[in-house]
């Protein structure tokens, strides 16, 4: 039941979205290049249309979907439904990884020619504490791939790392 | 005697042998997939030879798909799904105290299904070439049509979700520069996004990094051993195994005819072959208690896939699944349009990757041969060490495909993607096969509504099978469904 509640969910944000997309952003961010027949909008728009199809039949079965489990079953949770507190970790993952990210793009300009140096130095410890991981070798294995990786891209493939 | 040349220099073979190792290493891990080991490995082909980064590639996607076998038959888990059909005859010959055995015929069966999908490669493909040749554009917008409407097609379970997702993946091809007319579309004013999204980029966030987070939702602190499966050595010679040549025969035909048919895979051609083997079998009662056959059957099935996947690749550009979709991504970073005039334009660069791959078929059994014990070993690094290790990889690979930070964050924001699509149910197969087929979608169905209108597709007789093929396969699932409740 509430893997079907949280289909209709998405599905909805999915008819939103290509709704909004199909009249805001391809108006707004594609200049008409001819006024006949098909244009450098058609292709987009009838993608969009086809996701809002496909998004309104998706939201339509697993509408019917809910009503039948809230008929047989209103007991059942199901599986494989979001739930917060087990994607807590990933979503602190993402952060993590997009600190290093950031980290990688200001450092590049702070410290030329070492913010990739200075940001990987930073992501393994707080990204092996993060899994909660005591074990030094693991730090030292992470430290040792990134600096043999580094040294591939940046010497062998030439890389050039700022 | 030239293309021999070509493929006999040392960048090549050191190619082929990284690519392999890696490959084998990659699909050994349970979680990850033969998609993955192509992925991580793409940025390292952007600064090789065109046909030394392909080599590396091809080593992987074979490596990665015999791989799999590894921890299917020690431990009970597929390392790809390509081998869950493995699992069912592997397993119980490691716990007969046969796991040797087992390991050994998968490499024997891999290694010929390989080869003779090599054959089926050099045999077919300049055949297709040649008709391709007289196709046009309303003929290769309708195999773009196949292309996606077979991979949405296998998403029988959710069709609705396959749409989106193709869609969705089409969609985002069209962000950028417009091949056309030059009119930019969904640049938001950054000029990071003329040339819009690399797919290399995006195929490393939304496999590579999703797959860190959703590794993250279950990896613990004592996650530190994977496999303790005991691993006892091989008392069965490869003639032994040849024994059994009509199992291997017909499921090297099997992964042939699945491989060459978009939209299928491994996995498939794995589950049918072994299918077939226990019905042609004397002895079916003894499949799933240890059976030799029931492990060469699918791992020779699976690896027959990897030739014949490249033929609709090479001849027609269309790839058949979403591991060789990242392949045409690694093509197209190095310039290389993939279509008939591979073949016509008189250059040796396409028979030298089809030779090149049984050579790579051929180094795979002797790593798999001498280095097995090794393998198994370095499929005991813990997940834990492994998930930085892949963070820095991909980082380092979205920032050496244009040297710009702008793709890292790019890679960064479809890895959350990629995670929430999956954890949310939505089959990442169809985004990439629509990503990669977009453009040329949308090219050629410009060009033919220039020519001829909306009618030119019923008018061209082999626009117009294609098309109701197309239809066909994404009403299957609809149909199947119908037929199931009927019977119900």
């Amino acid at each position: 039941m509430k893997k079907s509640r949280q289909d209709m969910i998405v599905m909805l944000i999915f008819m939103i979205l290509s709704a909004i997309t199909y009249l805001v952003f391809i108006p707004s961010q594609i200049k008409l290049s001819s006024d006949t027949g098909f244009t450098n909008r058609t292709f987009p728009q009838f993608t969009m249309i086809v996701i809002f199809i496909a998004s309104s039949a998706g939201f339509l079965e697993a509408f019917f979907r809910y009503q039948k489990a809230k008929r047989t079953d209103s007991s059942q949770t199901g599986a494989g439904a979001f739930d917060f507190r087990s994607d807590l970790l990933p979503i602190c993952g993402f952060l993590v990884i997009l600190a290093y990210a950031l980290l990688f793009h200001f450092g590049s300009m702070q410290w030329r020619g070492y913010g990739f140096i200075v940001a990987t130095i930073v992501f393994i410890p707080v990204f092996l504490l993060l899994v909660r991981c005591k074990n030094w070798k693991f730090y030292v294995a992470a430290y040792a791939f990134a600096a043999i990786m580094y040294l591939i891209f940046r010497f062998i493939l030439n890389v050039p790392f700022r | 005697m030239e293309v021999l040349q070509e493929i006999f220099t040392i960048p090549n073979l050191l190619m082929m042998n990284i690519g392999m190792v890696a490959g084998i290493i990659i699909g050994a891990m349970p979680g990850l997939n033969v998609i993955f080991a192509i992925a991580i490995l793409l940025p390292l082909t952007f600064g090789m030879d065109s046909l030394a980064g392909m080599y590396l590639m091809l080593a992987s996607y074979c490596g990665a798909t015999y791989g799999g076998s590894i921890t299917a038959i020690l431990i009970n888990t597929p390392g790809t799904p390509n081998a869950a059909a493995t699992t069912f005859d592997g397993y119980p010959m490691a716990q007969n105290g046969r796991a040797g055995d087992a390991l050994k015929t998968a490499l024997v069966g891999s290694t010929i299904g390989g080869i003779l999908s090599c054959f089926a490669l050099i045999f077919f493909a300049p055949m297709i070439a040649r008709i391709a040749y007289h196709i046009a554009s309303p003929e290769y917008f309708a195999l773009c049509l196949f292309g996606v409407c077979c991979v949405i097609g296998i998403s029988e379970k959710d069709i609705f979700k396959g749409i989106i997702m193709a869609f969705l993946g089409m969609s985002l091809s069209t962000v950028g520069i417009s091949m056309l007319d030059g009119t930019s579309r969904f640049t938001f004013g950054s000029h990071n996004l003329l040339a819009g999204f690399r797919e290399a980029t995006v195929m490393l966030g939304i496999f590579a990094v999703s797959e860190v987070l959703i590794k993250l939702r279950n990896v613990t602190k004592d996650d530190v051993t994977s496999i303790n499966a005991r691993f006892d050595k091989s008392t069965l010679k490869v003639l032994d195994i040849i024994k059994h040549w009509k199992v291997i025969i017909t499921s090297s035909i099997i992964g042939i005819v699945i491989g060459a048919i978009p939209g299928t895979g491994g996995a498939i051609s794995a589950m049918f072959s072994y299918d077939t083997a226990r019905r042609m079998s004397k002895h079916p009662e003894r499949f799933g208690q240890g059976e030799l056959e029931g492990v060469l059957a699918p791992e020779t099935g699976n690896n027959a896939v990897t030739g014949a996947t490249l033929i609709p690749l090479l001849t027609l550009g269309i790839p058949g699944d979403a591991a060789v979709a990242v392949l045409l991504g690694a093509l197209t970073m190095q310039g290389i349009t993939p279509g008939f005039s591979l073949f016509t334009d008189g250059s040796t660069w396409v028979w030298a990757i089809m030779l090149g791959l049984v050579l790579i078929n051929i180094f795979m059994f002797l790593q798999g041969q001498l280095f097995i014990r090794a393998f198994v070993n370095v499929t005991k690094v813990p997940m834990l060490v492994l998930l930085p290790c892949i963070v820095i990889a991909t980082v380092m690979g979205s920032y050496a495909i244009a040297n710009t930070t702008f793709d890292v964050f790019v890679m960064v924001v479809f890895g959350l993607l990629g995670y929430a699509l999956r954890r949310l149910g939505f089959p990442l197969p169809p985004f990439v096969i629509g990503l990669v087929l977009g453009e040329i979608a949308e090219v050629n169905l410009r060009r033919s509504m220039m020519i001829g209108g909306p009618t030119i597709f019923l008018t061209r007789p082999i626009s117009l099978v294609i098309i109701i093929i197309s239809v066909l396969m994404l009403c299957m699932p609809f149909i199947n469904k119908l037929r199931a409740r009927k019977k119900s």
